[in-house]
């Protein structure tokens, strides 16, 4: 396959079913609001994510997930789910269902990451379901080391009024795939998609994104800030797609990366597609180095050359980071980030 | 440019005349080695070239159609005629041209242009180039403009080091059937820093129904010379399907600047599957101008390959999707030398249930550091039917770029139209005026003759309602 062949992928082998036996979920509405998935129930079903086959496998061996099911509740805390592969728990195969009905909001944070050197595997699948008036933050936060497999796709519904809105961070060494596709469903949705993502090393990332209008007057947004490093290689997919039906529709979607040394790998497709004509779309790429001028004032002003370069990079990613609820989860995403860059 | 031709308002029905269908000779339907052997035959051609041909046939056999882009399966190749031998042999004087073909040539305004503003006309008919001429003064400096059948006779080594050699058989399956059943087509050679400061221009003109065209065009730009090289083509239309599968292939040398431009306005039973590949050395240009109307299925990417350093690439696209069109259109670049530069610039407008996709790459390998390039993409749509998609890839291999893409899709604003009207015009009046603002910065590139086409295709395109 393509997405693959970008990322020079060969074949990779899935885990089979092993249980995950460690407490994953912090939140005080636990019992109200969320019940722990532990075996095959009924799931929503998804067409679409970042491999058929992951979807398949995820299916016949999730060993963990939560389903969280909101009517009429709005929620003044978030919901923190946190996974940290270790020694024991190398293997995490995770389904989420999230359903936000009747005015509900939520933010719910999956902050994933591995402890120590172990070679994990993760493979998840998400799928959001935002009915009428109701709004949903998602986060996620990937941090798996160099050794690391991430897959993870996530599907979402929005319906009339709603509003969904995913600010993901991914810092993974070793390779991340990663699939957000969404669909408005119903008139006047919104669905807005911030990420940050650092790849450095030897680490691979393909990451994609869809905005499928079906409903007129809605609204979505790509926005997504990279910087790579070391020998990384990318691939930044991202789609809008107006199918026939959605007037009056506004998309947009921007990437932007900054390649911090020679021999890396960076591909960009944004793809703009249109059955509609009375709509907007736009979307931009570009990619480039940290501009000189910027560094030359900087370093005027006192600043050595490689802390010049972390300000720029921080400079970057820092709207989104801004974006996250909770400050310690700010603090130790930029602090990732800072130590990360050997600039 | 000076001395631009003038050409007063044409009807599309000039593009739709038929000639009756006459020919010398033609091959059956369909494509086998005797067909090959006979086309080959037919032109005197040296051995190798035969050999060439068969190589390519037997790719051609072994390759798969495209899996993506549009849908081929009405194309039925077994159906189409690959060679058909117009009533004449190349003349270089209008006057000894037969009547019927000369007429035609005629009312495209090709002879006019000629003696306005061109230094050089070659028109091709169907198989072969039916008239060739170039002005005596550039004779005189070394410039060759033929048709690529004499210049394989005249000047077989150059012709033998060059042909398909930047477009070779096995990149895709209508690269393999051009390899194996081309026929007419132009070669232009300029020697070192020759300025050719008049165009030259080929026309490419298909008469027959159910056939191919499939010309090859050579254009090799010595060192520190230029040139501006236009193209055009069209077809009457017929209800069976015809087949345009022409190859391109533009050696321009260090220093050296080549523009150029086409307008193809095939009918609309013509699947355009043609091939476009300019190479381009130290300090050279490619400017590409290109507009596509007409057409069934059009699949069309033009490729720069910047080689040398500082080499740069222009492109300038539009296209015109109606009822019933398909087209695929796009720019590649791969920048693959350091400080090369690239700008590509499309518009596309798509009306009454027609496609317009953009299809792009731009890659910069590795070692093209401090690489530009800067892709802008805009489409209009006119009305909910049609379809219109951007799919741009970038590949960077090299971190010291400055890469950016942009592209928007939109209909006219309501506004816009409300303030034309409020100022007196009529709704189809401000429409037009503001599609037309919106090809302006394309139309103003090509040639007057063209432009004039151009606004007056939009003219025919617009009548109607939109919006």
């Amino acid at each position: 396959m393509l997405k693959w062949k970008r990322i020079k992928i060969n074949d990779i082998s899935f885990p089979s079913h092993v249980t995950y036996t460690d407490h994953y979920v912090d939140s005080p509405y636990a019992k109200q609001v969320l019940k722990v998935l532990t075996t095959n129930e009924s799931l929503v079903p998804i067409k679409e994510g970042v491999d058929r086959e992951l979807i398949a496998h995820n299916e016949e061996n999730l060993n963990a997930g939560v389903h969280i099911n909101l009517d009429n509740q709005q929620l003044d805390a978030p919901i923190q789910i946190e996974f940290n592969l270790n020694q024991d728990n190398p293997i995490l195969i995770d389904r989420h269902t999230i359903q936000v009905r009747n005015g509900s909001t939520a933010t719910i944070i999956f902050n994933y990451s591995t402890i120590d050197d172990i070679e994990a595997f993760h493979n998840g699948v998400t799928t959001v379901e935002c009915d009428e008036n109701s709004s949903v933050k998602i986060i996620k936060l990937y941090r798996f080391n160099a050794s690391s497999y991430n897959f993870d796709s996530n599907y979402s519904f929005a319906g009339k009024d709603s509003s969904i809105e995913y600010i993901t961070i991914d810092l993974t060494e070793g390779l991340s795939a990663t699939s957000y596709i969404n669909e408005l469903v119903a008139s006047s949705a919104n669905v807005v998609h911030k990420e940050i993502y650092f790849a450095k090393g030897e680490s691979r990332h393909d990451h994609h994104y869809k905005m499928l209008h079906r409903a007129p007057y809605g609204n979505s947004k790509i926005d997504i800030r990279g910087a790579m490093m070391d020998q990384a290689r990318k691939v930044f997919r991202g789609t809008i797609d107006f199918k026939k039906g959605s007037g009056k529709s506004k998309a947009s979607e921007k990437e932007y990366v900054l390649l911090l040394n020679e021999g890396l790998a960076s591909h960009a497709i944004p793809a703009l597609l249109c059955d509609e004509d009375d709509v907007e779309g736009e979307h931009a790429a570009s990619a480039g180095q940290i501009d000189e001028g910027q560094l030359f004032y900087l370093m005027s002003r006192g600043f050595s050359l490689v802390d010049a370069k972390r300000l720029l990079v921080e400079s970057n990613f820092r709207p989104i980071i801004e974006a996250l609820p909770d400050e310690d989860i700010r603090e130790s995403v930029l602090q990732s980030v800072l130590e990360g860059l050997t600039i | 440019m000076s001395n631009k031709t003038y050409v007063a308002d044409i009807q599309r029905g000039i593009y739709d005349q038929k000639n009756k269908f006459e020919y010398d000779y033609k091959t059956d339907h369909g494509l086998t080695d005797e067909i090959i052997i006979d086309i080959s035959k037919q032109k005197n051609e040296p051995k190798w070239m035969l050999d060439f041909r068969l190589r390519s046939l037997d790719i051609y056999n072994k390759k798969p159609l495209p899996t993506w882009g549009p849908d081929l399966s009405e194309l039925d190749i077994e159906n189409i005629v690959t060679y058909i031998k117009p009533k004449t042999d190349m003349k270089s004087s209008w006057d000894d041209v037969p009547e019927d073909i000369k007429n035609t040539f005629e009312s495209l305004g090709i002879p006019k242009a000629e003696q306005e503003s061109l230094a050089g006309v070659g028109a091709q008919y169907d198989s072969e180039v039916v008239y060739h001429n170039i002005r005596e003064d550039l004779i005189k400096q070394g410039v060759i403009y033929t048709d690529i059948e004499s210049a394989l006779i005249e000047y077989e080594d150059i012709v033998r080091e060059h042909f398909m050699k930047l477009v070779p058989p096995h990149d895709h399956k209508f690269a393999a059937l051009h390899g194996a059943v081309w026929s007419g087509g132009s070669f232009v050679y300029v020697p070192k820093n020759v300025h050719v400061d008049i165009p030259l221009q080929s026309y490419f003109r298909l008469n027959a129904p159910g056939a191919g065209q499939f010309e090859h065009t050579l254009i090799i730009l010595e060192k520190g010379s230029s040139l501006h090289f236009i193209e055009g083509c069209s077809a009457p239309k017929y209800s069976v399907n015809n087949l345009h599968a022409g190859c391109v292939e533009l050696f321009v040398a260090e220093g050296a600047r080549l523009r150029y431009s086409t307008i193809e306005n095939w009918s609309r039973n013509m699947y355009n599957l043609n091939t476009k590949r300019a190479i381009v050395e130290k300090d050279g240009v490619i400017e590409w101008v290109s507009g596509s109307f007409g057409s069934k299925v059009s699949m069309l990417y033009p490729m720069s390959i910047l080689k040398g350093e500082r080499a740069r690439a222009d492109f300038l696209g539009i296209t015109f999707a109606g009822e019933g069109q398909y087209l695929d259109t796009g720019s590649k670049v791969v920048h693959a030398a350091p400080y090369t530069t690239s700008t590509i610039n499309t518009k596309s407008i798509s009306k009454a249930g027609g496609t317009a996709f953009y299809r792009g790459l731009l890659r910069v390998a590795k070692g093209a550091h401090h690489a530009k390039s800067s892709v802008t993409c805009e489409s209009l749509m006119l009305d909910n039917q049609s379809k219109s998609d951007t799919v741009p890839i970038i590949e960077l291999m090299e971190d010291n770029v400055d890469m950016g893409h942009e592209a928007k899709i939109g209909r006219i604003s309501d506004d816009a139209i409300y303030y034309l009207m409020s100022r007196g015009l009529s709704e189809e009046a401000a429409k037009g005026m503001i599609v037309k603002g919106f090809v302006e910065p394309i139309a103003k590139e090509l040639p007057l003759e063209y432009a004039v086409e151009l606004n007056n295709l939009i003219n025919l395109e617009l009548e109607g309602t939109i919006g």
